[in-house]
């Protein structure tokens, strides 16, 4: 893989303990996040996804930690930095957070303080990172608001989350993430709270945005199906671990790990409406993450299952096409096969 | 304006809760058997003086007390509102003067003592919870229970005897003998201070131990939300974001509490007057509930009632100030 990146997570495992005891919920999870892309990260609901999202900005809450491997960032100089060998309450981190990583929250109706107006907590950020004064500030936030589609910015800034709808608030999200111009934006899905219509409209927002200022996004999701109207990169996530990797379009049209099939199969297409084809969920249901098997652990709910195989070890990375890589023994096995043929 | 009619609703509610104290004081005063010229003829004789029942009878008129009860409760109550308080049988002086010379005390303990609870409380609650299961949390956590448990009349006598056995000062009342009768000075200033922080703290333990846990209870439950990790990502330093986010939601239980918590010494209050034997309105309200001072009695209650009301009138500006939400009428 090339060196061009902006962000790289390298071998990050991050651990849980629960009284005496130490869980692995990340393990493992090597990602690449180039300059002005889109990065997706999908997995069901607890796979993690969230844990590594606020690693990256060192924001994990007690009792969740950072047992293993590196997060390294090119900031503004074009220094690299590994953010997991910063001290989470330092001011190293605190200059890197909505300075060259916004962060956008999956719950909008809480991720503002209830008692602050939204400019109050917007401008904040300005003060913090950009030198401006109070009413320049005030200028740009009221610019920022209009720019995340927010109707009457002026009035806006002065009012309070509890006057807003989830869907303003959440555009809200989005201009204090990107108020000043973030090299990346997390946004951990930014939608899931929202209604579909209103989904559709923050998404499109997210895209123009990144468009217009070249940033580069990691975007978590738990459903595929949006992957393709925004990312570049994906990465599928499942038990804390990636299982399957690439560019968008490899993925999505040679999907090789059973359990990425088996998301997208989950997806409704809008050719099938009015078909009687129905929607396939996966069969069975995420294992209890303190009771992680010691192979692969979609081995349980894997159709292509081997024994002996699958539950023994977790399968090595195997590169089917440029930057495509998948963890599966069935796919390692198909690639040794051949390779043996074309050796002979 | 919502803000100032919410506040006119509350001023005129105030306003009929007084009136309905003012029957409910009267009803407690003039309820025990017998009555002023009934106490005042049993002294008499007890003083070995021959008392006729002409005489009892002609107090009895003298102060209306022949008349019905709710004539007397008007004549009282319109004399009240041109401020006349009536007059104390007891000092043989009007009301007014006997209260006025011993609220102002009162008040300053009153006060004192909020101030104390909350001075303490709040920045101690906040450390606790931010060093939750530290030593220094365990600590408040077993002296704020002691202080709970410990009734204050209890706690009055031994902090007198503490202070005459082990630094041989009297901390009885407010203020040493040389200085009881003097003009007001510096010098007479800095006795009452040394005499004031036993009732404050008699009075402020058991609040300043709730206040501290109820801080320490709502700042944790705050700290877990959203918008403190969301605060903490746009790289403010850690002490400013808590200070300016949980904290500042966490004082809303403290500000709604504010009127309870003067309630709880006020109503303390008259009881360690009479044991730390304070010039102040207590133990004189005492004496007149006893002696059947009905006049006096009444008007104190009155009084009381009236800083309570006042107390949590501030309370509930003090919540509108600190939380939009209260202020514009929203679903919290
Ligand atoms: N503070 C925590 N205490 C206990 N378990 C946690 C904590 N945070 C996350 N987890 C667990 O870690 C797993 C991954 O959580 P998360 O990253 O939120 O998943 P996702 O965002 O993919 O839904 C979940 O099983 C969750 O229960
Ligand atoms: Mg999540």
């Amino acid at each position: 893989m090339s060196d061009d990146y902006l962000l790289k997570v390298e071998d990050l495992t991050i651990s849980l303990d629960v009284d005496n005891a130490s869980f692995s919920i990340v393990e493992g999870v090597n990602l690449t996040i180039k300059a002005g892309r889109v990065f997706a990260l999908v997995g069901e609901s607890g796979s993690g996804k969230t844990i590594v999202s606020l690693s990256i900005l060192r924001l994990l809450g007690k009792g969740v930690s950072i047992t293993g491997g590196k997060i390294l960032f090119k900031d503004d100089q074009a220094q690299t930095i590994d953010i997991v060998k910063l001290n989470s309450k330092g001011k190293p981190i605190q200059a890197i957070r909505a300075a060259q990583i916004g962060m956008i929250f999956q719950e909008p109706m809480s991720s503002f303080s209830p008692v602050h107006t939204i400019g109050n907590q917007i401008e904040e950020v300005i003060h913090l990172h950009l030198d401006l004064d109070k009413k320049q500030a005030r200028q740009k936030c009221i610019e920022m608001l209009g720019k995340v589609g927010i109707v009457n910015p002026e009035r806006a800034i002065d009012q309070y989350p509890f006057e807003f709808s989830g869907g303003m608030r959440q555009r809200a999200m989005i201009a204090r993430a990107m108020i000043c111009n973030p090299k990346l934006l997390i946004a951990d899905e930014p939608t899931t709270a929202l209604d579909v219509t209103i989904q559709a409209q923050i998404l499109k927002l997210m895209k123009d945005l990144q468009n217009e200022l070249n940033m580069a996004n990691l975007f978590i999701s738990h459903n595929i199906g949006v992957i393709a109207q925004i990312a570049d990169d994906v990465a599928i996530m499942y038990m804390g671990k990636i299982v399957e990797q690439g560019p968008v379009r490899d993925i999505l049209r040679n999907p090789r790990h059973p359990y990425t099939k088996g998301l997208l199969r989950a997806i409704p297409h809008l050719a099938d409406i009015g078909r009687s084809r129905r929607l396939e969920p996966i069969a069975g249901s995420v294992p209890n993450l303190y009771e992680r098997p010691n192979g692969c652990p979609f081995a349980a709910r894997c159709s292509e299952f081997i024994e002996n195989i699958c539950d023994r070890d977790f399968p090595k990375s195997t590169e089917i096409a440029t930057d495509h890589t998948v963890f599966c023994h069935h796919v390692e096995r198909d690639q040794n096969q051949q390779n043996l043929v074309v050796n002979i | 304006m919502p803000i100032l009619q919410k506040i006119l609703v509350r001023l005129g509610s105030s306003a009929l809760m007084l009136i309905a104290v003012s029957i409910v004081a009267f009803i407690i005063v003039s309820l025990p058997p017998g009555d002023f010229a009934d106490s005042y003829a049993a002294s008499k004789i007890s003083s070995g003086e021959t008392v006729t029942l002409a005489e009892i009878e002609a107090i009895r008129r003298q102060f209306g007390l022949d008349k019905p009860l709710y004539l007397q409760y008007f004549k009282w109550i319109g004399g009240m509102v041109q401020g006349d308080f009536g007059f104390s049988w007891g000092y043989s002086r009007p009301v007014t003067e006997v209260i006025g010379e011993r609220l102002p005390m009162t008040i300053l303990i009153a006060t004192g003592t909020l101030l104390f609870t909350y001075i303490t409380a709040i920045p101690l609650g906040i450390y606790s919870a931010l060093r939750q299961y530290s030593v220094a949390d365990y600590t408040f956590t077993i002296l704020g229970y002691i202080g709970l448990a410990t009734p204050n009349f209890l706690l009055a006598l031994l902090l007198m005897f503490g202070a005459t056995t082990w630094f041989g000062v009297s901390v009885g009342g407010l203020f040493s003998l040389e200085y009881q009768d003097a003009a007001w000075s510096m010098g007479r200033f800095w006795d009452l201070l040394t005499h004031i922080w036993v009732p404050i703290i008699v009075l402020g333990t058991a609040g300043t131990a709730f206040q501290l846990r109820i801080m320490r209870a709502t700042l944790l439950e705050e700290l877990n939300k959203m918008y403190v990790t969301a605060a903490r990502a746009t790289g403010l330093s850690e002490f400013k974001m808590i200070l300016k986010y949980p904290v500042r939601l966490a004082l809303n239980p403290i500000v709604s509490t504010l009127g309870w918590e003067l309630t709880t010494v006020i109503s303390g209050a008259p009881i360690i007057g009479l044991v730390l034997s304070l010039p102040d309105t207590g133990p004189m309200f005492i004496n007149a509930l006893k002696s059947q001072d009905m006049f006096l009695a009444g008007a104190m209650m009155l009084i009381y009632c009236i800083l309570v009301m006042i107390g949590s009138f501030i309370s509930d500006i003090l919540l509108m100030i600190v939380d939009p939400r209260v202020r514009m009428g929203a679903s919290t």
